[in-house]
């Protein structure tokens, strides 16, 4: 499904090249659930973004369903990420304005789904993530874990094919962590190919391959 | 869609109290100005408009280039003119002429009289070419006949009650009129100004009569050596009228008119907007095109600061929306649909600061109408033009304001912005202290434009203008039957010790002078000087306090010995270049032998505004005839009972007039009305230019605050105190501020100057004025900022600390 060849990503300071990844060869299958480790500062969230497209790569190849992305225009890329990839981020990055309703609703929006197709979508996941109770209150009034659960729910309300996790648990106490990686692990059975990033391997261990990242480079994918 | 945009926006409106305030108050205010204005510019454009065939009416004026006169533009020309241009020019369909109009007694019987404030004489087919309505007489015959009159329905009625006006005599100053007609009141929005409209015919008709029954001599109105009769002249249907001036002057050299006068035409509709430099044209309600131009700046200047707050405070609140603006480009969103996003909320804004603008503009039209002298309503015409210049208005500075945050916040990057690596780095701080220091620029030129008006206007006040105008009470005497017992009028009022001295004079300054052509001694024989003349009674030199600086006065005591002898002013002399004056000779044409001898030099004084500059003055003493103005000086403290004890005195002399009093003071500042308006509505605008101004320092400065909260903390536990903060962060603002200054200087300056051109006497303004405005703003700045300044670096540095 993805597919990565020799890429590099590096930022200009002071004239000088820093590397944040470096030669990467990776290929994720559909299907799979894939950790991404490795200690702070190692690229793990660049090479997120790259795989999800929010960031363009600077050498290498990179095949998104094995077409080259650099043939992609950015209207292109803006249906992709409408249609195909939902993100979940470590710190929720809910619209404090929205309720949750509203901000579940969001992607559907911007896919133009008629409203009363809306509806029943959003009030669907609301009960099967079982936060129908809470679907008025604004994000602030509202637990890390719930918060995160919106921040799912409106990741995969699209029904997307891959999503990508940026510690989706980080913010979490243990016991909301290991509920947020059941949800996952589920919707990974329903099909739907996740890459996460963590720094747990208890985390790691509800995915089928882990990726391990020192520095900008593979070091191990087992 | 539409909804989730609407409810976020209002969600961050009610999140942002104090930025959001300070967003829709300044725009209301700023949309408030422009309606105004723009009201106000849509009535003076109106003027003329009334008459139907407006675009094809002219004024026939004449430029006067004798010696002696600034050589300007006279709202009069040869009297016989308007009766032969029709027949002369295939151009010119129909000439009308109108004459000066003055205050008038108009009498039912021998009952007491009321006064009719302006009335005028017109040609018989005065209407044909100004289409007034008449409510009762026919347009084509009212003014056919000599002494026929029209009335105005106010005067009708006040005269003839419930009784039936149409066809009664009046005596207007004791001449017996026919009412022929009844008017319909003046439109506000036409330089006419007259309630009593007489035929043309009935002064011909009386200048006849005054003449010896044999003569020959022609009577005023058909005399070509003169200047006395407003005239308007019709073009026919799709004529040129290029080069008509020209060929009227030289019709009128056929009749001997001297080289000194030209004729020029002036279109209707620049008559009200066109013509401040225009003399003898007696229109009291003038209008300035360069008041326009100046009034519509302004207003579109306090939008344009307006739109800047939204501007800067959008962009610097921006970091708000980041994540907003993230999350919507990750599920999707492209650039061009969250910029619609964004420009569809400052278009919301303005909509929003439009709906409370309406209010504001009712309750300040009157408010408007009241400074400007204009009467604006709100009909459908303005209502229609409101409605266009609002939906110009919104979109205008709904994209104007919008477009920038649109830009900036659609183009945050989502992962930085997701990532968290997107710190504070405050975008667009460069160009949000340009756009502070743009509105400072703007506000401190318009402070310092202000001052300067102001001090043009007191300039004017306090400058010696050759004669006193306090405690002057003047008494206009109108009517055979007036002028009879004026003398002994005069002799009461003398008795009487609270006035210090009376004296009768043909005119008072500011009204406007009769000119006459004159041949001063030693003068080439080719060489025209037009005067300004004035007939006085000796008396009326103290008792306005005018000062012989050569010579002497006329004597009260022996009249007749001074019948050849007249004053001269300053002026006079100095043009003549005659060092010795006295003794010399003025005569009043070549033929003429005897001449009359300069007895003494009147210090110059004002007789027109200081828009013009002083020109020679010709004084003769007032034997023959009686005067027209009294001048009684009251004493100081005695003005109560002095005043009703010539009230008495009128009563019993002039039991027909009903009491009129004038004072001399009060027809000095009506003479600079037009100026004193453009003052105090410069000077409210400017106030609100400032207010708005602040309004967006506050706003900013309150976020960079808030914005700095952790450094200040820091510093605090560093062991800065409260004051070093506060100068700290006062100055990151103020120094815009004053910055501001030097681009402010010279605008302000070279607009001063437009203004100040107007008037031949004015002020030199200085620097200092604007150096003393930038102060002002920089104190008032200061004080907009400074409370939030001092609680931020008073709070207590833990507090800012923990947050983080």
């Amino acid at each position: 499904m993805l597919k990565m060849q020799g890429v590099f990503k590096y930022y200009i300071s002071k004239y000088r090249r820093e590397y944040i990844l470096r030669d990467i060869d990776l290929e994720v299958q559909k299907g799979e659930f894939v950790t991404v480790m490795g200690p702070s500062g190692a690229g793990k969230s660049t090479l997120l973004y790259l795989l999800g497209m929010l960031e363009s790569i600077d050498d290498g190849e990179y095949l998104y369903k094995d077409i080259p992305i650099h043939s992609f225009n950015d209207k292109k890329r803006t249906e992709i990420h409408k249609h195909e990839i939902g993100f979940v981020f470590q710190q929720y990055h809910l619209i404090d304005e929205l309720t949750v309703y509203e901000n579940i609703e969001i992607p559907l929006l911007y896919k133009k789904v008629k409203s009363p197709e809306r509806k029943s979508l959003v009030c669907d996941i609301l009960d099967k993530f079982n936060i129908v109770a809470k679907k008025d209150l604004f994000p602030n009034q509202l637990s890390g874990g719930q918060q995160q659960l919106v921040g799912i729910c409106r990741a995969i309300i699209g029904k997307p094919d891959l999503l990508l996790a940026d510690e989706p648990t980080g913010n979490l106490n243990s016991e909301q962590g290991l509920e947020i990686m059941e949800v996952l692990k589920k919707m990974n059975q329903h099909g739907t190919t996740i890459i996460q990033v963590t720094h747990s391997r208890e985390k790691a261990a509800f995915g089928n391959r882990i990726v391990n990242l020192l520095d900008g480079m593979i070091q191990a994918d087992q | 869609m539409f909804k989730n945009y609407v409810k976020i926006a209002i969600r961050n409106i009610l999140r942002n109290k104090l930025y959001s305030f300070i967003n829709i108050l300044g725009l209301s205010i700023g949309i408030t100005a422009c309606l105004l204005i723009m009201l106000f510019i849509d009535y003076e454009f109106s003027f003329e408009k009334v008459f139907s065939k407006a675009d094809r009416i002219y004024r026939v004026l004449t430029i006067d280039a004798a010696l002696g006169t600034n050589k300007q533009r006279v709202g009069i020309t040869m009297p016989p003119l308007g009766t032969v241009l029709a027949d002369n020019f295939p151009e010119i369909e129909a000439a009308t002429r109108i004459s000066g109009g003055r205050r008038m007694l108009l009498q039912l019987d021998d009952e007491q009289g009321i006064y009719a404030e302006n009335v005028r004489a017109a040609d018989a087919n005065f209407f044909t070419i100004f289409d007034f309505e008449l409510i009762k007489g026919d347009v084509l015959t009212a003014l056919s006949e000599p002494y026929s009159v029209i009335l105005t329905p106010r005067l009708a009625s006040s005269l003839f009650g419930d009784k039936e006006a149409m066809g009664s005599m009046i005596k207007i100053d004791g001449i017996e009129v026919t009412v022929t007609g009844i008017m319909a009141d003046l439109p506000n929005n036409t330089h006419f100004t007259f309630d009593v409209l007489a035929s043309l015919s009935t002064f011909a008709a009386l200048a006849k009569a005054q003449q010896p029954e044999d003569s020959n001599r022609p009577i005023w109105l058909e005399e070509w050596q003169m200047i006395a009769m407003p005239t308007y002249m019709l073009a026919a249907s799709k004529a040129d009228i290029t080069g008509l001036a020209e060929r009227i002057t030289n019709l009128t050299r056929e009749h001997d008119v001297e080289e000194n006068f030209t004729i020029t035409l002036q279109a209707l509709k620049d008559v009200h907007l066109h013509s401040t430099d225009i003399i003898f044209d007696n229109i009291a309600n003038k209008g300035d095109i360069k008041n326009i131009y100046i009034f519509a700046i302004i207003a579109l200047l306090i939008l344009v600061i307006a739109a800047v707050n939204y501007m800067n405070l959008s962009t610097a609140c921006s970091m708000q929306r980041s994540r907003e603006v993230g999350i919507r480009k990750v599920v999707g969103s492209l650039r061009s649909q969250l910029r619609m996003q964004f420009l569809g909320e400052s278009l919301g804004i303005t909509i929003f600061s439009l709906l409370l603008a309406i209010p504001l503009l009712e309750l300040t039209l009157p408010l408007l109408n009241n400074i400007s002298g204009s009467q604006i309503i709100l009909g459908v015409k303005e209502l229609q033009l409101l409605g266009y210049s609002m939906l110009a208005i919104s979109i205008l500075i709904g994209i104007l304001a919008g477009l920038y945050p649109a830009f900036v916040l659609s183009r945050f990057n989502p992962v930085q912005v997701l990532m968290g690596a997107f710190k504070s780095q405050d975008k667009g701080i460069l160009l949000r202290r340009i756009l502070v220091v743009f509105q400072f620029t703007l506000s401190i030129a318009m402070i310092g434009l202000t001052v300067i008006i102001q001090q043009q206007m007191h300039y004017i006040s306090q400058k010696d203008i050759g004669y006193d105008r306090e405690q002057v009470a003047v008494f206009e005497m109108s009517g055979r039957a007036m002028y009879r017992v004026s003398e002994n009028f005069i002799t009461s009022l003398q008795e009487f010790s609270g006035i210090t001295a009376v004296g009768g004079g043909s005119n008072i300054p500011g009204r406007t002078f009769g000119r006459t052509g004159l041949f001063p001694e030693g003068s080439a024989t080719d060489d025209i000087w037009i005067w300004s003349t004035f007939s006085i009674k000796p008396d009326f030199l103290s008792a306005l306090d005018m000062q012989i600086v050569d010579g002497r006065n006329f004597r009260p005591d022996n009249e007749e010995s001074d019948e050849n002898s007249v004053l001269i002013n300053q002026t006079a002399a100095s043009q003549l270049g005659w060092d010795y004056p006295i003794g010399m000779k003025i005569y009043g044409d070549s033929e003429d032998s005897v001449g009359v001898e300069v007895i003494g030099v009147v210090k110059d004084f004002h007789f027109i505004t200081m828009h013009q500059n002083i020109e020679p003055v010709i004084i003769y003493p007032l034997t023959t005839y009686p005067a027209r103005f009294i001048a009684a000086k009251i004493e100081k403290g005695r003005i109560s009972d002095t005043l009703e004890y010539i009230e008495t005195k009128w009563n019993e002399f002039f039991p027909d007039n009903p009491f009129n009093i004038i004072f001399l003071d009060d027809e000095f500042n009506t003479l600079y009305k037009r100026d004193l308006n453009t003052g105090t509505i410069v000077k409210i605008f400017s106030l609100l230019t400032i207010f708005v101004a602040c309004l967006g320092l506050l706003g900013l400065s309150s976020h960079s605050i808030n914005q700095r909260r952790k450094e200040i903390g820091i510093r605090k536990v560093l062991g800065a105190t409260t004051g070093e903060m506060t100068r700290l962060l006062l100055l990151n603002f103020i120094q815009w501020v004053a910055l501001a200054n030097i681009f402010a200087i010279p605008l302000g300056w070279y607009a001063a100057q437009v203004w100040l051109k107007n008037f031949a006497y004015r002020i030199d303004p200085g620097v200092l004025t604007f150096v003393i405005s930038g102060a002002v703003a920089l104190i008032i700045a200061t004080i907009a900022i400074i409370f939030q300044t001092v609680k931020t670096a008073n709070a207590n540095p833990a507090d800012a600390l923990k947050y983080e």
